[in-house]
């Protein structure tokens, strides 16, 4: 009956003084009061219902978002990984590229080759004259007659003795060599490379041979970086790499 | 793919939201969506179950638009604060309710802050207090129910706070007066389905 005319009301649709007149009657009016409550209410009920509904359509969208979210952080976790794995790839390459190589074309330095060198070289030892010839002769004596223990004993009794006599330095090492203490051999070749007093100087040639022997991770190419050296500074030792 | 989407700008949620019409229904759902991850934040701070942060979250949503809509909601706080602070209050009714075990038992009764009761001048105001019951818009929503689709429709769409302009467009109405003309009708069918349950009632005392 009334629903029109209180619509306008609200809408303002109506002028002023029919605002007022309206207004008025509400007092009095109970019928009109009445309706004016239904509207007021039934407006009350349509937008709780269509929250009610809107709420049970974001309940869905919510889980659908939750799996959407689980799902990119999934992606962004493999995406990482893979980011990852591919530093780490390319971490390798760059470990085993040689770039450029002055041993290439050389054959392959490796431990087989190393292998075949001391076998041949170092299956007997030729003294030289020094100050402490007897000594180091008797060394030698051991060494040549299979005494390796021995020959060991005596050599690093004389570095003890005398740190700076290269030619102990060089037996010692080449014993350890033989004996398969590689840690040892390393240790005596290196430090009779790093000396600068000799003429011919085998250290670092030696010491690669060790190091090949060795074969532990890395000692590969610490083997190559030393017979890079002796190839460019043409150290003792070079001539075997042609 | 997802993780490269740009976060959409409040400013462009608030204008698609006052476009009305499809827009703002497509405009409320990207801001439910904008910051759904307020729901899992609250279950942790406030220790509440999943369910019910989200009833709080989607609670403070339609609150928000609402006040957007009407105008409440002036922009004087971004509206992330404002939304966050509403959601807050939300949650805090959660935890109130379930320590003190007292159900609300209409959650939609009239507040006293109704806009179409309070624009009332005050003497007509109290004249249609009188005539409010509160349990009547719990019965009136069970009605609203049986009405068909369509007149469902129509109303519930008023009830958001759509215009007859964009109801009739959205359902297909010549103009906004057909539309407005086809809502009063149901409306007075709601009425009238109400007055007759009540007169039943009252029959059977």
């Amino acid at each position: 009956m009334y629903l029109e005319r209180i619509e306008n009301y609200y809408s303002n649709a109506i002028s002023g003084e029919e605002r007022a007149a309206f207004e008025n009657d509400l007092k009095t009016n109970t019928a009109l009061a009445t309706e004016v409550a239904f509207y007021i209410q039934a407006k009350q009920a349509a937008q709780a219902e269509a929250h009610a509904r809107r709420k049970a359509e974001w309940a869905v969208l919510g889980k659908s978002l939750q799996k959407t979210k689980q799902r990119s952080l999934f992606y962004r976790y493999a995406a990482a990984a893979s980011v990852v794995l591919l530093i780490g790839l390319g971490w390798l390459l760059f470990q085993s590229a040689d770039g450029y190589n002055p041993l290439r074309g050389q054959g392959g330095f490796n431990k087989d080759w190393a292998a075949t060198y001391i076998e041949k070289n170092f299956a007997t030892l030729n003294t030289q004259m020094s100050s402490n010839a007897d000594s180091l002769q008797m060394g030698v004596n051991s060494y040549n007659t299979d005494n390796l223990e021995k020959a060991q004993g005596i050599f690093d009794q004389l570095l003890q003795r005398d740190s700076g006599n290269a030619e102990a330095q060089k037996y010692a090492g080449i014993v350890s060599l033989r004996r398969g203490d590689y840690d040892q051999a390393i240790e005596h070749f290196h430090r009779l490379g790093l000396r600068t007093d000799l003429i011919a100087n085998p250290g670092k040639f030696y010491e690669a041979l060790a190091l090949l022997q060795r074969n532990l991770p890395l000692d590969k190419k610490a083997a190559e970086n030393l017979l890079k050296e002796v190839k460019a500074a043409k150290l003792e030792g070079s001539k075997e790499m042609e | 793919m997802l993780f490269f989407n740009k976060a959409l700008k409040d400013d462009d949620i608030l204008q698609g939201v006052c476009a009305g019409g499809t827009r703002r229904r497509l405009y409320e759902n990207k801001l439910y969506e904008k910051y759904y991850y307020f729901v899992r934040e609250a279950q942790f701070k406030h220790k509440i179950s999943e369910d019910d942060a989200q009833s709080a979250y989607s609670d403070a949503i339609l609150s928000t638009i609402e006040h957007i809509l009407t105008g409440r909601f002036e922009g004087r706080s971004a509206l992330k604060t404002y939304l966050y602070q509403i959601f807050t209050n939300k949650c805090v009714d959660v935890i109130r309710k379930n320590t003190t075990n007292k159900a609300e038992v209409h959650q939609n009764s009239i507040g006293l802050d109704d806009a179409l009761l309070a624009s009332l001048p005050d003497e007509a105001q109290s004249a249609v207090r009188k005539l409010i019951v509160e349990s009547e818009v719990y019965q009136l929503r069970q009605h609203l129910r049986t009405l068909s689709e369509k007149c469902r429709e129509m109303i519930m769409a008023w009830g958001e706070g759509y215009s007859d302009e964009e109801i009739a467009q959205t359902m297909n109405y010549n103009t906004a007066a057909v539309a407005k003309t086809s809502r009063l009708r149901c409306l007075e069918k709601l009425k009238e389905q109400y007055k007759a349950e009540i007169a039943n009632s009252r029959n059977s005392e």
